[in-house]
């Protein structure tokens, strides 16, 4: 299962870092008259297309290619800008304490009493519809939940006599988070970073299917979908293949965030 | 275990047959497209409110004919105006009913009462009714109807008398359009003494062919047909508005029988419905115009031969297969063809890239320019993806050696912009409210129009303006048609604009409906319609 | 009983807490407020430009429209007003329907509520079945299948599995209706906004309530299960790790010990425990249900509250958006309250740590 997910998720980086040269055509070529093709194997395909083609007549394998490419890039935008803003938040609010401390928790108490897609979609409605602001989109309302969990594990590890004996002998503040109490709190944090990459993605591609993410023709899953879910009688493939290809990617990211945490936390190690 | 089983799917089969019958038993649905926003039709401007409110709940002094734009009379039997056309006089009909509800039992029929009450509310500011539910009289306020109208007399109980601030003949279309339905007075004093004005809008009476039963947002409106309905009554007994918004599902809902007539159905899903057997596909041109407006202010757009190079350049029939997917007529005047005073002499520009190019250099432009095209981020029915129309434009353009850049913005600020005319080439359009043709001309191409905002090329034209404001003036049909048509030349001519397409519409239905009739307008009657 | 659960000292505690959190929850509304009120008027486009469209109009009347609206005021003095009447319990009229956002408020709660309160009913049993299922067979093939179903469920993107549903169960197999809360043949007269209960208080023979419930049900299957199909992945893993952590422990093996059957000792002692952190995610899931309810209820054309707030942000509905959104907060907080006190008053061992 672990393997599995592993070489899932690394085939997906290979096609999203290679696309363009792996893909048979590029992914905004339409052919005229191949409308709708099925992929192999089904009635009405066509042996250049291999999943079929769109209803502009696109190759669905450069697509989901190119997809691939738009999709994981953008679940790892959102991912790195969550992380670094959340564990710098979380470390200030963890280490400091105090008023500082209840200012930042309050407010990510608001953050997350807002449902985070409505949170999004006003985000994306003011930035204005685009990949790059769904992916902000996406960022803050996944920040919260990293604040949480660093500030927590910052707020016990501060309490151990290593960093108490670090501050003794002199260290700033900012040299202890830094190199003494976040290296400790790398567990956590790597667990949050492997999940919140496939709710990046999610998010990202749940934000193309409301018609707020990537705009047409971009191929990023979700807007696909999105597209497609018109012919979701005629051409059902159309719908099936980018959800699919969500479901896969997400599915893989996850197994492999799960055995991260059993190595990780030794006490579910043991179960 | 398996008992229960085999009882569930006996109950199942018995209430698949249940469900049958009911459908059967003179229940009218309708897949409709979107919850109205309020059922009091002087608040709205969509088309969902107006089918939900004015099209079912009420009636206007005058209608338009069914399928057409011609105003004939409704609640008023005849109208007078005066010598100096600023007064125009209604007879009222004698023994209209208003409907009886569990909310509202009327003790007299529709008389001059109501109808001054009704333009009261949105006219005088101290009116009790002014403020109720929000008071955005949104088409009133910016139709300036309320600087039309000075005063609504009542001369007896059946006559009533509108005063205007100056003449205007598209008064009387303005009267059949939906902000216009006439409420009752008496049911308005009975919720004011009763402390709960905000009724009126929430539990209307009107006079119209069916009255409302329940209304839950977002899901489903019910309606019964009004028993005592001036012009007979419906043979519809109940109408039920099943509000799906969703295209591909309100077609889903067809075909499975769930629903009799669908509202705007996805231009993708119609060749699957025309091979439906049980489905029968309507069409009709809308009236509506979408159009590529050219800033005059902006340089070099003051010169009429620089418009007519970039009518040239472009290969508009292209257009309509890619953008339209063939589902629209080419447009070659402001006013759609179905309309009155259509002019059908006037020459359309054909694309001729050489021609353009020797007008541009005519101009003082043999290399071309550089300028901005601005298209709208959302789909509206005259232009269904205007990126994709203003890529191709671009294509075109560049041919001829105008370079040009893409913009849009977000369809708040986009309007709010091109208003103040802050574009150089503009995508937009246009859709009909009341088929008289100075809803088009008057609206989008007089010179008042450009303060207004509507005038999206800012061309004021002497002569085409003095034309538009002499027909809206005339009280005669046939000078009008006159005027209106030379003006259509005068625009030919001078190209503020170049005209794209009238886009169709559609409907689907079941093909047992009968008596149903599309409106040019895009809204739904259901008056007349049986099963 | 009460009276030894709640001693004086432990009273006195919970009342300590309890008016902390209050001041807490107090904060993040008035948090949640600002938010909701700068945010939405940050987006571009306001209401009145909307409303007219492509018509245009004068200055004049672009005026009188927003002074009508209450939009010529300063940022400030609208947000006051608005704080003011929320805290009256004022939430002020839609733009577009002129009606109150409580009441409009209220209507959608019911249907988003019949939704979200089975899809969480059918998530809890579900998800503790399969987790008490995994871990009773911790490690063999059971517990695999058992847990590979509950990542596959939480890795679901579920806007897509709703459509690959509809297509099966309603489209090709035609088992289902496509949308909707009812058959449009049913007249039931909405009181408790629940239909499946407000169909058998409608007037009708019985064939025809228990017909109407019947079609009630139909409806309500796939989104329920689209909704509850998250849910019930975490709520089955927390089960899972939260009874093997529990089954280790000292006074589950005293019972073992002493001979009670596996059985026993899950129902009576184990599951007990491990179920305190269950109610908590049960809780927080809430958060998860109101979200995927906006893509549900968009899938579904459920008449609930994501549908409604996702229509007025694109029709910058000013005054449903902060009251909805400020609704919908208190709903969250209030629930994560309940559930810290619920979780305090299930578990002795918690009450026992407040007093040491």
């Amino acid at each position: 299962m672990k393997r599995l997910a592993l070489a899932t998720v690394g085939f997906f980086l290979l096609l999203a870092i290679f696309g363009p040269w792996l893909a048979p055509y590029s992914a905004s070529q339409t052919f005229e008259g191949a409308y709708r093709l099925s992929p192999l194997g089904f009635d009405g395909a066509d042996a250049r297309f291999i999943l079929g083609t769109d209803d502009v007549g696109r190759d669905q394998v450069s697509r989901l290619i190119e997809g691939a490419r738009l999709s994981l890039f953008a679940g790892l935008a959102v991912t790195l800008i969550s992380m670094s803003l959340g564990v710098l938040i979380g470390a200030i609010a963890g280490w400091s304490g105090g008023w500082i401390e209840s200012v930042i928790l309050r407010l990510m108490d608001t953050l997350m009493a807002l449902p985070s897609i409505l949170l999004a979609i006003v985000v994306v409605t003011i930035l204005g519809p685009s990949l790059t602001n769904a992916v902000l989109a996406a960022a803050v309302t996944s920040i919260p939940g990293v604040v949480r969990v660093v500030r927590a594990a910052i707020a016990i590890e501060k309490t151990k006599s290593y960093a108490l004996s670090s501050r003794l002998f002199g260290a700033s503040s900012l040299r202890t988070v830094a190199l003494d109490l976040l290296p400790n709190c790398m567990a956590p944090i790597l667990v949050q970073l492997t999940l919140g990459f496939g709710d990046g993605v999610l998010n990202v591609a749940a934000l193309g299917f409301l018609g707020l993410g990537a705009r047409p023709p971009a191929a990023e899953w979700g807007t696909m979908l999105a597209d497609a879910k018109g012919f979701i009688e005629s051409a059902p493939f159309l719908v099936v293949l980018p959800g699919l290809c969500i479901l896969v990617v997400i599915l893989s990211v996850n197994v492999l965030g799960d055995s991260l945490r059993d190595r990780l936390d030794p006490k579910l190690r043991k179960l | 275990m398996m008992n229960s089983k085999a009882l569930l799917a006996l109950a199942m089969v018995t209430f698949g047959a249940l469900s049958a019958a009911n459908a059967a038993a003179g229940t009218f649905v309708y897949c409709s497209e979107g919850s109205p926003r309020t059922f009091n039709p002087q608040m709205g401007s969509d088309g969902p409110t107006f089918n939900a409110s004015s099209r079912t709940i009420y009636n206007r002094l005058v209608d338009f004919e069914k399928g057409g734009t011609k105003v004939v009379p409704s609640l008023a039997e005849s109208w007078t105006t005066s010598k100096n056309k600023l007064e125009v006089t209604f007879k009222l009909r004698k023994g209209v009913e208003f409907q009886s509800t569990p909310w509202f039992k009327p003790t007299r029929p529709f008389n001059a009462d109501d109808v001054v009450f009704t333009f009261n509310r949105m006219l005088k500011k101290d009116h009790p009714f002014n403020r109720v539910n929000g008071g955005v009289f949104e088409y009133f306020t910016s139709m300036e109807m309320d600087k039309l109208v000075t005063e609504v007399k009542k001369v007896d109980d059946y006559t009533v008398t509108f005063v205007l601030s100056r003449p205007e003949t598209p008064f009387l279309a303005n009267m059949g359009m939906d902000f216009a339905s006439i409420l009752s007075a008496e049911y308005g004093a009975k919720v004011l003494a009763a402390k709960t004005p905000e009724k009126i809008d929430l539990e209307p009476v009107g006079t119209g062919p069916f009255q409302l039963v329940r209304y839950e947002k977002d899901s489903q409106i019910r309606y019964e047909a009004h028993p005592k309905y001036f012009q007979g009554k419906n043979k519809i007994d109940k109408l039920v508005f099943a509000i799906t918004v969703d295209p591909s599902v309100r077609s889903q809902k067809l075909k499975r029988g769930e629903c009799q007539l669908v509202a705007e159905p996805s231009v993708m899903d119609l060749a699957g419905l025309k091979k439906e057997l049980s489905v029968s596909v309507m069409e009709r041109e809308g009236l509506n115009v979408g159009y590529l407006a050219i800033n005059v202010e902006k340089k070099p757009f003051g010169d009429r031969r620089v418009r007519e190079a970039l009518a040239k350049a472009l290969n508009r029939k292209t257009y309509l297969d890619a953008i339209y997917q063939g589902q629209a007529m080419l447009a070659k005047n402001p006013i759609p063809p179905s309309m009155w005073s259509y002019n059908k002499a006037t020459k359309d520009v054909e694309q001729d890239v050489a021609g353009a190019k020797k007008l541009l250099a005519d101009a003082g432009y043999p290399n071309g320019f550089e300028t901005t095209l601005w298209y709208m981020p959302v789909s509206r029915p005259y232009n269904p993806n205007a990126k994709k129309m203003a890529e191709m434009m671009q294509a075109d353009l560049a041919a001829v050696g105008v370079k040009v850049k893409l913009v849009s913005y977000e369809w708040g600020t986009y309007l709010d912009k091109a208003r103040k005319g802050e574009h150089d080439l503009l995508l937009i359009g246009w859709t009909g409210d009341n088929g008289d043709p100075d809803n088009f001309l008057g609206t989008l191409l007089s010179c008042a129009a450009v303060t207004g905002g509507s005038n999206y090329s800012r061309w004021c034209n002497k002569e085409f303006d003095k034309l538009v404001t002499e027909a809206r003036q005339a009280p005669d049909m046939k000078k009008r048609t006159e005027l209106y048509t030379k003006a259509q030349e005068v625009f030919k001519r001078e190209l503020p604009w170049v005209t794209l397409a009238h886009a169709k519409a559609f409907r689907a239905m079941d093909k047992r409906v009968k008596g149903y009739v599309m409106s040019p307008f895009g809204t739904d009657s259901f008056y007349g319609v049986e099963l | 009983m009460v009276q030894i659960l709640f001693t004086e000292w432990s009273c006195n505690l919970i009342l300590k807490t309890a008016s902390r959190r209050l001041f807490e929850i107090g904060l993040t509304l008035l948090g949640v407020s600002l938010v909701a009120f700068f945010l939405i008027r940050m987006v571009p486009g306001d209401p009145v430009t909307l409303m007219i469209g492509e018509r245009g109009a004068s200055p004049e009347a672009i005026a009188e429209l927003k002074a009508r609206l209450g939009l010529d005021r300063s940022l400030i003095e609208q947000y006051g007003l608005f704080a003011a009447g929320a805290v009256r319990g004022d939430l002020g009229v839609s733009i577009l329907s002129g009606r109150p956002v409580l009441g409009e408020f209220l209507e959608r709660f019911a249907a988003t509520s019949e939704l979200g309160v089975l899809a969480l009913i059918l998530a809890t049993i579900a998800g503790v079945g399969l987790g008490i299922v995994a871990a009773l067979t911790r490690g063999r093939w059971l517990d695999r299948v058992s847990m590979s179903l509950a990542v596959t469920l939480y890795s679901m993107p579920i806007f897509w599995w709703g459509l690959m549903a509809i297509v099966l169960f309603s489209v090709k197999l035609a088992w289902l209706p496509v949308s909707g809360r009812i058959a449009v043949e049913y007249d039931v007269p909405l009181k408790s906004g629940w239909l499946l209960i407000d169909c058998w208080m409608m007037e009708a023979a019985w064939g025809e309530k228990v017909a109407a419930f019947w079609s009630a049900l139909r409806h309500l299957t796939l989104p329920v299960i689209v909704l509850a199909t998250v849910p019930l992945a975490v709520i089955a893993r927390m089960t899972r790790s939260s009874l093997l952590e529990v089954i280790g422990e000292d006074y589950v093996r005293t019972a073992r010990a002493k001979g009670l059957s596996p059985m026993r000792v899950i129902g009576l002692h184990a599951l007990r425990n491990a179920l305190i952190p269950v109610v908590t995610v049960v809780g927080l899931m809430l958060g998860t249900i109101l979200t995927g309810a906006i893509l549900t209820e968009t899938i579904f054309s459920w008449p609930g509250l994501g549908r409604w707030l996702v229509s007025a942000v694109q029709s910058r509905d000013y005054p449903v958006i902060q009251g909805g959104v400020l609704l919908v907060a208190v709903i969250v907080v209030t629930t994560s309250l309940i559930v810290d006190l619920l979780s305090f008053w299930i578990s002795p061992r918690l009450r026992d740590r407040g007093r040491s």
